[in-house]
């Protein structure tokens, strides 16, 4: 997650309400206690970052 | 054959830490570098959209608003540099192997050779196809284990530990601890 959004500064209002605060109700850290794997792209509220791909080359 | 003193590595491992922090903006590491080679390819392999770093920042933005009510634009700081792209990884790591070399050759420590000349290792694992199968396979173990533990000596040692963080000073404290073990068994086993 961290590659992912290591280039915005709104990272920090994800940390500071999941990871530094009410991290048992973050939905990544929920799926990685499950041994399940995580999307790059899941935010920490169950929801997938909607990204605009362009073609591979 | 004059090898440099410790101290000098010390301070060309640090240099090399702030100066990758100050021109790429991230800290450094070496195993996570072949983990994005591999995802690289296994993408381009599969076919997998590539998304550049603008569209990533711009989705980001929306869904913070959308999940926050947060005006977009604020407080959004600046992005920092772009991330690494596998060339630049590989580029890092012929770079790593290049300076490892024009030290040994300054030092006059560059002894190539295609034997296993270590005698505490051949006394343990001997010279042929035993000891190939165990450096190999200790090999694939280090792999192992530094993907599971999200990093190497590199990451969590070198930079982890400086900045104090808990992860990485269990897992200097674990892989450190356990090659002391090893070393010890290994030392019994001769």
């Amino acid at each position: 997650m961290y590659d992912l959004f290591a280039l915005s500064g709104t990272l920090g209002i994800w940390q500071d309400n999941y990871c530094r605060s009410d991290f048992p109700r973050c939905e990544r850290y929920i799926r990685s206690q499950r041994g399940e794997s995580v999307a790059k792209a899941l935010l920490p509220n169950g929801k997938v970052l909607a990204l605009a791909p362009r073609p591979a080359r | 054959m004059t090898y440099l003193p410790f101290w000098a590595g010390a301070l060309a491992l640090c240099g090399a830490a702030l100066a990758h922090q100050a021109l790429v903006g991230r800290a450094l590491g070496v195993s996570g570098r072949f983990t994005a080679i591999v995802e690289a390819a296994r993408r381009r392999a599969a076919g997998e959209a590539q998304v550049s770093d603008a569209a990533m920042i711009e989705a980001l933005r929306a869904m913070t608003e959308a999940e926050f009510g947060i005006e977009a634009g604020e407080p959004v700081v600046a992005p920092r540099r772009e991330t690494p792209t596998p060339a630049t990884h590989a580029l890092f790591m012929v770079g790593v192997l290049l300076g490892a070399f024009v030290v040994a050759l300054a030092t006059g420590t560059f002894t190539p050779s295609a034997t296993l000349v270590d005698p505490g290792f051949a006394a343990f694992a001997g010279t042929g196809a035993g000891a190939i199968a165990t450096l190999f396979s200790g090999g694939v173990l280090v792999g192992i284990g530094t993907r599971m533990a999200g990093g190497c000596t590199s990451g969590h040692g070198l930079i982890g530990v400086a900045t104090l963080k808990p992860g990485s000073l269990v897992a200097t404290a674990a892989f450190f601890g356990a090659g002391i073990v090893a070393s010890f068994a290994l030392e019994v086993l001769r």
